[in-house]
């Protein structure tokens, strides 16, 4: 395994998927959240929408997005032709088929990171955000000073959540791009399936499994320490 | 709550949780020793099953 240049590359893949995600869903989940939050009114059947693509199957989330992407009438390449720029082989080109996979997580749980930041910006008190205004702080001041720092816990905890869930990623990204063009999206979770599955290397397989939990368990804890310590300070 | 009611009857709290504890025991914490077990092991699919064979840090190299 150590020596296994394939299985250390579907690692370091899985954490710049786990990233680009989580990184994406954060800024868009928040922002939606301060939005809504500030008094931006959402009705009921465009929050619906927003809350649609969390209760689509993954497998059904992959097809979707396989038209959106596909370079002949898929959706994207068409508006792209419209406005005169090249299409793009989203599914096919190595560098583009990761952003492809990470665009459709970010498609599908931006939703779940607004909820859970929105009932956090909900529960926070008023009173540390009017001394903020009093003391003549701006708009940036006041989300980076006082909003954040007492949001980290509630951001900690969808941070987590989702990398979880972005660490054993696997439906969508076989319907998309099976772990391709050649290895370009084969993420840990893939690798460990074809090992075990279409090898026959069950003891190895068990093995790449057994280090991605330990690696989900470190992740858990790390945030866990960095939520408590978070806490700790607020005392 | 649980405690504060039955004070300290142990043994009732014990059977009360021994179910839950079992299932959580057979579906949860077998199969992470049996995924330990294999980690150190090479499988084989046999006509009559798995093939295991403890081969210690074999599959760690």
């Amino acid at each position: 395994m150590i020596s296994d240049q394939v299985f250390i590359s579907s690692v370091f893949k899985t954490l710049i998927y786990m990233a680009g995600s989580v990184g994406g869903e954060v800024v868009l989940g928040m922002t939606l959240a301060l939005l809504v939050s500030q008094g931006l009114k959402v009705s009921g059947p465009l929050r619906a929408v927003l809350l649609l693509p969390m209760m689509i199957s993954p497998v059904a989330v992959g097809l979707i997005w396989r038209l959106l992407y596909n370079p002949e009438f898929g959706l994207i390449n068409t508006t792209l032709k419209a406005i005169g720029l090249p299409a793009v082989g989203w599914l096919s080109d190595a560098n583009a088929a990761m952003a492809a996979i990470i665009l459709s997580d970010i498609w599908q749980w931006t939703a779940y990171v607004y909820l859970i930041l929105l009932a956090g910006l909900e529960s926070l008190p008023r009173e540390p955000f009017e001394s903020a205004e009093v003391d003549g702080a701006t708009a940036w001041q006041q989300f980076w000073y006082v909003t954040l720092p007492m949001l980290k816990p509630t951001l900690f905890v969808a941070v987590l959540f989702r990398a979880l869930d972005a660490l054993k990623a696997f439906d969508k990204v076989v319907i998309l791009t099976q772990g391709g063009p050649g290895d370009a999206t084969e993420l840990a979770s893939l690798f460990a399936y074809k090992i075990t599955f279409r090898y026959w290397e069950l003891g190895y397989g068990s093995l790449i499994a057994g280090v991605l939990i330990m690696i989900g368990a470190l992740l858990s804890w790390s945030l866990n320490k960095l939520i408590r310590s978070g806490d700790s300070n607020d005392k | 709550m649980l405690s504060k009611k039955f004070g300290t009857d142990r043994a009732f709290l014990f059977w009360m949780l021994a179910p839950a504890s079992l299932v959580l025991l057979v579906f949860t914490a077998y199969p992470i020793f049996n995924l330990i077990g294999l980690m150190f092991s090479q499988v084989e699919l046999t006509e009559i099953g798995f093939l295991i064979q403890f081969t210690g840090l074999e599959n760690w190299k």
